[in-house]
């Protein structure tokens, strides 16, 4: 109940005037000419009324409130022509706009003189939007197109480590970022120990990364947001599209339900390295597998103008076998169902209920003497979010959220062969609630506020056998509970505060301030990302993990908006941060919790961007200079000392090049400060085997990382020559198959760069030698694409 | 995980290499090494005592030589190790046995440390067979090589961790096989020793060694510290010895069996 009267109270705050004099809206939603998508995030403006507008929802529903008169409006995305419309405000309207894509004018080169100033208007903060054409040019490893390895190249991201898809964001670990896909959250998106993200490029949207500062709409995470959008599905014709590459290809088919009123898209994919194995005449070659595949599906459908439904799912697994001794699969499963309800012209509402599931299973043995682990997370989620477009200077979003998590940490099944039964690890329950209201206000034609409040509440729920652990991880207290009763209990309430103010039509200064909790851990102790690392609920050993970030950014657009400039500062604390004892044992330990300890942390930095988006030649240049620490009362003497990700510097330079229009070459450049990371200091030796001595955490220094990565996009001509029989006037007439062919190379200059440093003893010599290996020296690849 | 290793061996196959570098390294102050095993067989129980080095030297280690070791038992008996004479810094005393479900403290006076451990027996135990199965090829080998298995029973009613050592053909394996009963409690516990590579007419003797959760906690550790991408972050095996020094100090409880695989 003090929850509501804090928001009531909250509210109160965010007074809004309701003046009665005439006033109108236009409302309405956005789309894609040809392919029938919602257009997310593009602007509204009005010629008559400069500093007023919108910009459409995640749905390309937009709502522009004005005073009674005769506008032109004009409607723009990236990417698109720009549309203008003429209204005659005197009454409500609603207006369906179709933005034709640019570029595809006959034989014209792209003349949009659109202002891509959003940057600097916008009050966001700490926010990188990246669109699918800025990952199709990037050279990546095996020309296998990644959105996660894209966004490692922004400042403040920074990657897991050699060809990995995971990242740390602004001094975070890896498991603090919430990554979405169509608001189902991903709990595990590596694939083939993270060389590979489960993101299929081919069925996504649109991306958008939150450093800091996320919406009060999202919570759950320290870090960040990688909220991931799937495309619907073109609603106007059939077509398909498909890649053939060096380990994988894949198809996607989308097609409309009912022409402009529903579509769907349906996406596959699949690794084929293991096909090689079966050309072998060794049998427990033939008999292995080790693949990947995922599967991305949605439909939309619109019942009604006011209506509509999505339903969208993914399925992805890893599967390897060696012989038929062992089998070891995981992946992740989830699927969403949303209703679009429009209320009115000003309230846009959403309802969603979203499942989300990880699991893996190891299987040993053989016929009926098989003996099988597996774990997993599973979530149910109930999700309704309002956005009220109350009038030009304040947007209300608004919604509530209640997930039900089961964590199965430990099932273990046996074969008919094998004569006992074993016990699971039990499982545990929790309940993550939350509420949230935040407001978007323009303050004169300056000034900028978007503003929230999310209050969150976290109860892990019996039944099960608790224990408490003390620091030494010794067991004080057994208590076992019953069926939904209240083991432990947690609430945290999260402002959060954006503002930018604009000093001039080009630029302007931004400062920002959030605070976030996560409530749920990955326990992981290894470097590389693993299948089996487990995630648990905080308990009544494990505390939630708090963060307040701080940042200041200044952004400016030169040269009519083709640069753009960024530079922000941040600092940010943490609390309760989760290590590990020296050896802790994290897979399937029931009493893993003995095995944490807990503290504080602190990341803060520096990030510039420099951007090109328009011309023949794009790209940008990103750095960013930080520090990570973390402080630990059991580890190097409680002093402050860096994690595993504090890289003193990071540097992405992105360039893409169209030397024609069907030609295009990219390359991208990244240097980073080597990871903390703990080498021995001294050696013995124990049980016959010689014996690092390590005296500190982190204390030593991986070399520096370089790389450069080369790619060349060539596309098959996109129109043939008609010449006319009546004018013999020749005429370019769109093709309907389009495809490309896509080359490039990792690691142009084979720089050899440490993945891991061993210091073992040489089995000739005996003497001790650091041994470093390096992955991917030099890897060419070729990957061919098609669309019809 | 060792399964992942493999994958990610076979994936890396083609694009990895290694290569000796330089690492110019600290050097730490040096440290006392502790390696005290006390065993149920005749003149194997031993203590060993050496110091730490630097990384890059290889001229050996340095032995204690002069210490006093002593063992007392939970029933009042106490026990001199002395020192070997045909081995420095090895101490040893050839009349002691380990007993099942007795507590060892181990005193040690070196110039002016005094290190203490403890350590407790587990009940005897039985190592019931050992059993084999045919390995048509595997990745990169065409020959048929063996896979060993060990079978044993767990006793209920403790806790119990267990070591395993494979000798092949009277080579000493040098892989850790460490098992608990966390899961299988008062079950047959029966695991391949897979890292072995054993051909036909190998005769493979394996020790079943029972420990306490101590001993079994510094192994693990132990196991755990090469600081591969695929290993946590490398950390000093949690260590029994009070008083500051390095290594263990473990009594044991410890059954043999000897299998030939047929030509």
């Amino acid at each position: 109940m003090k929850l509501f009267l804090l928001l009531g109270a909250f509210l109160s705050f965010t007074v809004v005037s309701f003046s009665q004099d005439e006033k109108y809206t236009l409302s309405g939603s956005l789309k894609d000419a040809s392919t029938g998508e919602d257009l997310i995030g593009a602007r509204i403006t009005v010629v008559e009324l400069p500093g007023t507008g919108a910009i459409t929802n995640e749905y390309g529903f937009y709502s522009l409130t004005l005073p009674k008169g005769t506008y032109t409006v004009k409607f723009r995305s990236l990417g698109f022509q720009i549309t203008e419309l003429k209204v005659e405000l005197t009454e409500d309207i609603k207006k369906t706009i179709e933005l034709k894509p640019e570029g595809r004018v006959l034989g014209k080169v792209d003349v949009t003189a659109e202002k891509l100033d959003q940057n600097v208007k916008s009050a966001e903060m700490g926010v990188d939007k990246l669109s699918m054409k800025d990952i199709e040019n990037i050279p990546v490893l095996f020309g296998e197109r990644d959105p996660l390895k894209t966004i490692q190249l922004l400042p403040g991201v920074k990657s897991a480590g050699e060809g990995n898809a995971g990242f740390y964001v602004r001094g975070g670990g890896s498991d603090q970022n919430l990554i979405l896909l169509d608001e189902a959250p991903v709990y595990n998106a590596s694939h083939l120990l993270g060389f590979f993200s489960v993101f299929n490029s081919d069925a996504i949207k649109d991306i958008k990364l939150y450093k800091g500062g996320a919406p009060a709409s999202f919570g759950g995470r320290l870090s960040s947001v990688l909220d991931i959008k799937m495309k619907e599905g073109n609603s106007k014709k059939f077509s398909a599209s498909g890649g053939i590459g060096l380990i994988s290809s894949k198809l996607t088919l989308e097609a409309p339900i009912v022409k402009d009123k529903g579509s769907f898209i349906i996406s596959g994919r699949r690794t084929y390295a293991d096909l090689f194995l079966k050309l072998s005449n060794n049998p427990a070659a033939q008999n292995s597998t080790l693949y990947f595949y995922d599967l991305n599906a949605k439909a939309n459908y619109r019942i009604s103008p006011k209506d509509r439904l999505f339903i969208s799912g993914y399925f992805g697994r890893d599967n390897f076998g060696f012989s038929d001794q062992f089998g070891f699969d995981w992946g992740n499963t989830t699927a969403t169902a949303r209703w679009n309800h429009i209320y009115g012209d000003k309230l846009f509402g959403n309802m969603s209920f979203i499942f989300s599931n990880y699991n893996y299973k190891i299987k040993f043995g053989a016929n009926d003497e098989t003996f099988q682990i597996g774990s997993q997370i599973q979530d149910f989620n109930i999700k309704k979010d309002l956005d009220w477009y109350i009038n030009e200077n304040h947007t209300l979003s608004f919604g509530a959220n209640v997930i039900h998590h089961t964590f199965k940490p430990g099932e273990i099944e046996t074969g008919a062969g094998i004569d006992f039964v074993l016990n699971d690890v039990e499982e545990r329950y929790s309940l993550e609630s939350a509420v949230y209201v935040s407001n978007e206000q323009k303050i004169g034609k300056r000034l900028t506020l978007v503003y929230g409040l999310r209050a969150s509440n976290f109860t892990q729920l019996g039944p099960g056998k608790i224990f408490t652990f003390n620091t030494e991880g010794n067991i004080t207290d057994t208590t076992e509970y019953g069926r939904l009763e209240n083991v432990q209990t947690y609430w945290g309430l999260s402002p959060r505060i954006s503002s930018s103010f604009l000093l001039d039509e080009h630029s302007s200064i931004k400062a920002g301030y959030s605070r976030t909790f996560q409530y749920l851990h990955l326990i992981s102790n290894s470097t590389a990302s693993s299948p089996t690392d487990v995630w648990l609920p905080s308990s009544v050993n494990i505390k939630p993990q708090i963060a307040d970030q701080y940042s200041i950014g200044y952004f400016r657009n030169f040269l009519d908006d083709q640069l753009e400039f960024s530079t922000e500062i941040y600092y940010k604390d943490m609390q309760n941060v989760i290590d590990y004892k020296d050896g802790a044992e994290v897979t399937l330990n029931p009493l893993v919790e003995g095995e944490l300890i807990y503290g504080i942390g602190r990341a803060y930095g520096a990030e510039v961007l420099l951007k090109k988006r328009r011309g023949k030649f794009t790209g940008w240049l990103s750095y960013n200079i930080s520090r990570t620490e973390k402080k630990f009362e059991k580890v190097n003497e409680n002093t402050w000392f860096p994690a595993k990700q504090d890289r003193t510097h990071d540097v992405s330079v992105v360039l893409m090049y169209k030397i024609h229009p069907q030609l295009t070459v990219s390359g991208t450049w990244v240097y980073y400060t080597g990871n903390a990371v703990t080498f021995p200091s001294g050696k013995y030796i124990i049980d016959g085997q010689v014996v690092n001595y390590y005296t500190e955490r982190n204390g030593y220094r991986m070399p520096n990382y370089h790389r450069a990565d080369v790619g060349l996009t060539f596309d098959h001509k996109k129109f043939k020559e008609v010449t006319d029989p009546d004018s013999g006037e020749t005429k370019r007439v769109p093709k309907k198959w389009h495809s490309s062919w896509n080359l490039s190379v990792y690691n142009l200059y084979a720089r050899e760069n440490a993945y891991s440093i061993t210091f073992q003893e040489n089995e000739q010599t005996g003497e001790t030698e650091a041994v470093q290996l390096a992955l991917f020296k030099i890897v060419p690849s070729i990957s061919y694409n098609f669309k019809f | 995980m060792k399964q992942e290793l493999m994958i990610i061996s076979l994936i890396l196959f083609f694009f990895s290499c290694e290569k000796v570098i330089e690492v110019p390294l600290d050097e730490a102050s040096q440290q006392i090494v502790v390696e005290g095993t006390l065993y149920d067989q005749p003149d194997e129980s031993v203590v060993k005592l050496s110091r730490t080095g630097s990384v890059y030297d290889d001229s050996g280690f340095e032995k204690i030589s002069g210490a006093q070791v002593t063992v007392t038992d939970d029933q009042g008996n106490t026990y001199n190790f002395l020192e070997d004479g045909n081995q420095a810094g090895s101490y040893r005393n050839s009349s002691f046995l380990t007993q099942p479900n007795y507590t060892y403290a181990l005193t040690i006076y070196v110039d002016d440390d005094t290190l203490t451990a403890k350590s407790s027996t587990k009940g005897s135990v039985v190592l019931d067979s050992l059993t084999y199965i045919p390995q048509y090829g595997g990745f990169g080998t065409e020959d048929t090589t063996f896979l060993v298995f060990y079978n044993f029973s767990d006793e209920a009613a403790q806790e119990n961790y267990y070591r395993m050592i494979p000798y092949v053909n009277d080579e000493r394996s040098d892989f850790l096989y460490l098992q608990n009963d966390q899961l299988f409690n008062g079950k047959t516990i029966r695991a391949p020793f897979f890292a072995e590579s054993i051909e036909a007419g190998d005769t493979i003797l394996a020790r079943l060694i029972s420990m306490d959760k101590e001993n079994y906690k510094y192994f693990n550790t132990l196991s755990n510290n090469d600081g591969g991408a695929f290993s946590p972050t490398p950390a000093n095996p949690v260590s029994n010895i009070e008083g500051g020094a390095l290594g263990y100090f473990g009594a044991y409880i410890t059954d043999n069996d000897t299998i030939i695989i047929p030509e």
